[in-house]
């Protein structure tokens, strides 16, 4: 790619900070955003788009996780046990990817992202109704094996223990192929498997979701990056958005109103997963 | 006893994270100062912080071993060790 010019930069970094906002108001990773405006705004092939997007995906990961790990919210025990399969998935998955044809992979993000923006579109329904998923803190605080966190806003401390990690060690796997083939976070298998499934309070879940998904980000990027696939000035101005959008966003938006936000974009997800497919069909 | 208690360890750990991206940050913004002046030295820069970005989660769960380690939790420093080698094979199998 030739150098960027100043209006190619500063579109970049407002793209960036765009979706950093989104990322920290819905809690997806930028991925799904990042990787459809690269290819399909910047002419960039899909492959050098993935690598882009994952290394963003790292750039937000760390610097969420830095604040939540320190409070105690992501579980560092639990990430540390699914980012064994979820490492794993990323490598086997960017291998394919790498050797996949350019017109399927982009075919498969389309049809990848139709259930991202389903379950978006979900969620937006589940926060409309205050309806979430977390396990009764009182059931836990004898349990020796319990895990604590200090929950802020509701001003106590919360408890819970961790169950099926089995099963959570393979869908974990299959979050880190949707991170080495998509280059989406992969946090989308990871919060409902330990919310639904490990009995992890939605929270915590998400907090230790993105601490995970640094990693297996950095699984793929290690590999596309010793390929030549990172373009650096791309990546850099981008990263450098989405750091600022993540801040602006945890900061200033209002998030009781999540649910109208959630619903307008996964139909915007629905259009741009629907021009993804149809650019490579025509 | 263990001087090395919990709170330190997630503390060290946040830092590692924390600093990454702060350096990167500030990589990026010296080359972009420097960019009129040597086009070499911007691209240099530019590799070395996102080299260092895609660093930090390697360094991360380095030090997640090293922490597990000094709390006497070898299991999960056995852990972070196989993500590192998962890591190594992944550069090297490609």
């Amino acid at each position: 790619m030739s150098e960027l010019s100043f209006i190619h930069i500063i579109f970049l970094i407002l793209f960036g900070v765009f979706v950093g906002v989104l990322g920290s108001v819905m809690g997806v990773g930028g991925g799904v955003f990042i990787v459809p405006f690269l290819t399909l705004v910047f002419h960039i092939p899909i492959k050098y788009a993935i690598a882009v997007s994952l290394v963003s995906i790292i750039a937000t990961s760390s610097s969420v996780a830095s604040v939540n790990v320190e409070k105690g919210l992501a579980n560092v025990r639990l990430g540390t046990i699914l980012e064994i399969p979820m490492a794993a998935g990323s490598i086997i998955s960017t291998l394919i990817m790498m050797k996949m044809n350019s017109a399927v992979l982009q075919l498969l993000f389309g049809f990848m992202i139709l259930p991202v923006a389903g379950s978006m579109y979900i969620k937006s329904r589940k926060e409309r109704k205050k309806k979430v998923f977390d396990p009764n803190p009182e059931e836990h605080k004898n349990d020796p094996k319990s895990v604590k966190y200090f929950d802020h806003s509701e001003g106590r401390e919360i408890s819970y223990s961790v169950k099926k990690i089995k099963t959570a060690f393979a869908f974990s796997f299959l979050g880190g192929t949707m991170s080495g083939l998509f280059g989406l976070g992969g946090g989308i298998v990871q919060v409902p498997v330990m919310n639904i499934l490990c009995g992890v309070p939605m929270k915590a879940a998400t907090a230790t979701s993105n601490f995970m998904i640094g990693l297996s980000a950095c699984a793929s990027v290690l590999i596309l990056f010793s390929e030549g696939y990172v373009l650096n000035e791309l990546a850099v101005f981008m990263v450098i958005g989405v750091v600022i959008g993540g801040i602006l966003g945890m900061k200033f938006l209002n998030k009781t109103k999540n649910h109208v936000l959630q619903a307008i974009f996964s139909f915007l997800l629905m259009i741009i997963s629907l021009k993804m497919i149809w650019s490579v069909l025509k | 006893m263990n001087e090395f208690s919990e709170k330190k360890f997630l503390s060290l750990v946040s830092s590692v994270l924390k600093y990454g991206v702060i350096s990167f940050i500030i990589l990026s913004f010296l080359a972009y100062l420097f960019k009129p002046i040597s086009f070499s030295l911007y691209k240099k820069l530019l590799d070395t912080a996102v080299f260092i970005l895609i660093i930090t989660p390697i360094l991360r769960i380095s030090m997640i071993s090293y922490g597990f380690y000094r709390l006497n939790e070898k299991r999960y420093s056995f852990y972070a060790i196989t993500i590192l080698v998962l890591l190594f094979l992944g550069v090297i199998i490609k």
